[in-house]
């Protein structure tokens, strides 16, 4: 069975599913939780954590855990969105020889696609022990404003977690498709509150 | 059965460029039903005798083409495996439809009735307290230390039956923190313990079995060499990750 995995990454929580028998299947992860928090954490080993327990750790390890990469997504150092985020947050963000802005943890500096990557590779092998097969394709939904550089980076994290992005599909979208698929009860607005 | 099979055959051979999209009804003689299908066959039994009638007249090419018989033979055979492997797959997906409908059945009762056997020990403790609460404290011979001690009997009991079902307690007071199974609530500066242990559990975690409940409400010490840190980070370590987000 060839399995193709439709991911929600989100900025605070990520979610995996995969179709099965017509229907679609949220993937439990590890815990038992149907969502994963988009948060990493590097421990002083350089151990990475990922979800749940990056997210038990933050307070004792605010420089080194990332959470929110979503919003540094494509996105240049210099632009007024990363200027104005620059402020909140506990983590080290550079500026990358392309002008990008990246994440500094303990001197090594990540793209935020391999931030990103970490958490799909996490997810993507939830689904792998969940079906008990090797899944290398997926579907990753991305907010309705993202430009072209935003969507180039999510497919880019795909690529490092070891997944063909067949599609990105935008998250509104992917709500509609959901009730085309039979979880429509009376009249339905699809909005995205960002 | 066998005559029209043949004539199929013969068809098949005598106009091999007839395109079988042609509608059988349309041109019943037209011998382009090289489709195997159950259903077209089905629905022909009007053509059926103008078929027979073409076979009849272009019997004579029957003879002519050597093998004819042995292709006729081949077809009734595939065709023959054709309905019984369609029939077995029909059979198979009834099968998977009913076994997925039982196996939700079986989810929903599961879950709703699961709890069944644990919820039946828990009775004995619920006795144990129906029992204490017989006396108030207004009672005769009422005993504030001997409802205390029977307090911690029951308390025990219901750990025990929980512990037997699988529970284990997480209380990490002065073990090295650990995000797997603790949930560091806030740091607090101490000389007197390591860096990272935890000083103080708030909410004890449980787990079941080798799965976590609840993580365990913690706070961990922060050695005051490493304050040092967050401070030349300036006013960037004041925020938590919890905040702004959408």
């Amino acid at each position: 069975m060839n399995y193709i995995l439709g991911i929600d990454l989100g900025t605070t929580n990520s979610c995996v599913a995969i179709f099965e028998n017509q229907s679609p299947v949220i993937v439990p992860n590890k815990e038992g939780s149907r969502i994963t928090p988009s948060v990493i954490g590097f421990t002083e080993k350089m151990e990475v954590l990922v979800g749940h327990i990056a997210r038990r750790q933050a307070i004792t390890n605010p420089q080194n855990t990332v959470f929110g990469i979503k919003r540094l997504m494509g996105r240049k150092f210099d632009s007024s969105e990363v200027n104005s985020m620059l402020r909140t947050l506990p983590f080290e963000v550079v500026k990358a020889e392309n002008g990008d802005a990246w994440v500094e943890i303990m001197g090594k500096q990540y793209s935020p696609q391999e931030i990103s990557s970490l958490i799909l590779k996490d997810l993507k092998e939830n689904a792998e022990q969940y079906t008990g097969t090797e899944i290398k394709q997926a579907i990753v939904t991305v907010p309705a404003y993202f430009n072209d550089a935003q969507r180039q980076a999510t497919k880019d994290a795909g690529t490092i977690a070891g997944l063909e992005v067949l599609r990105i599909v935008n998250e509104p979208t992917a709500a509609a498709l959901s009730y085309d698929m039979g979880n429509l009860r009376g009249k339905v607005a699809v909005y995205d509150l960002i | 059965m066998g005559k029209k099979k043949k004539n199929k055959a013969l068809g098949n051979d005598a106009v091999p460029t007839e395109s079988s999209a042609m509608e059988p009804v349309e041109a019943p003689e037209a011998p382009e039903a090289i489709e195997v299908d159950g259903p077209v066959l089905e629905e022909e039994p009007e053509g059926m005798g103008l078929v027979e009638e073409s076979a009849v007249s272009e019997s004579e090419d029957e003879d002519l083409i050597p093998g004819t018989t042995d292709l006729a033979d081949q077809m009734t055979q595939l065709e023959r495996e054709t309905h019984e492997l369609k029939e077995t797959l029909l059979r198979k997906m009834a099968e998977f439809e009913n076994l997925k409908k039982r196996t939700a059945r079986e989810k929903v009762e599961a879950v709703r009735y699961g709890t069944a056997e644990v919820l039946t020990r828990l009775l004995e403790v619920v006795d144990n307290f129906d029992r204490a609460l017989l006396l108030t404290p207004d009672s005769e011979g009422f005993d504030v230390y001997s409802f205390y001690e029977g307090m911690k009997l029951i308390s025990k009991h219901l750990l025990d039956i929980l512990k037997g079902e699988g529970l284990i307690e997480i209380a990490p007071a002065g073990e090295p923190f650990d995000p797997f199974f603790h949930e560091a609530m806030m740091r607090e500066e101490s000389a007197d313990f390591p860096d990272n242990t935890v000083v103080e559990v708030f909410q004890k975690g449980y787990k079941l079995k080798d799965r976590l409940l609840r993580p365990a409400r913690v706070k961990v010490a922060l050695h005051p060499e490493k304050v040092v840190e967050p401070e030349e980070m300036g006013d960037q370590g004041e925020s938590t990750p919890e905040e702004n987000e959408s």
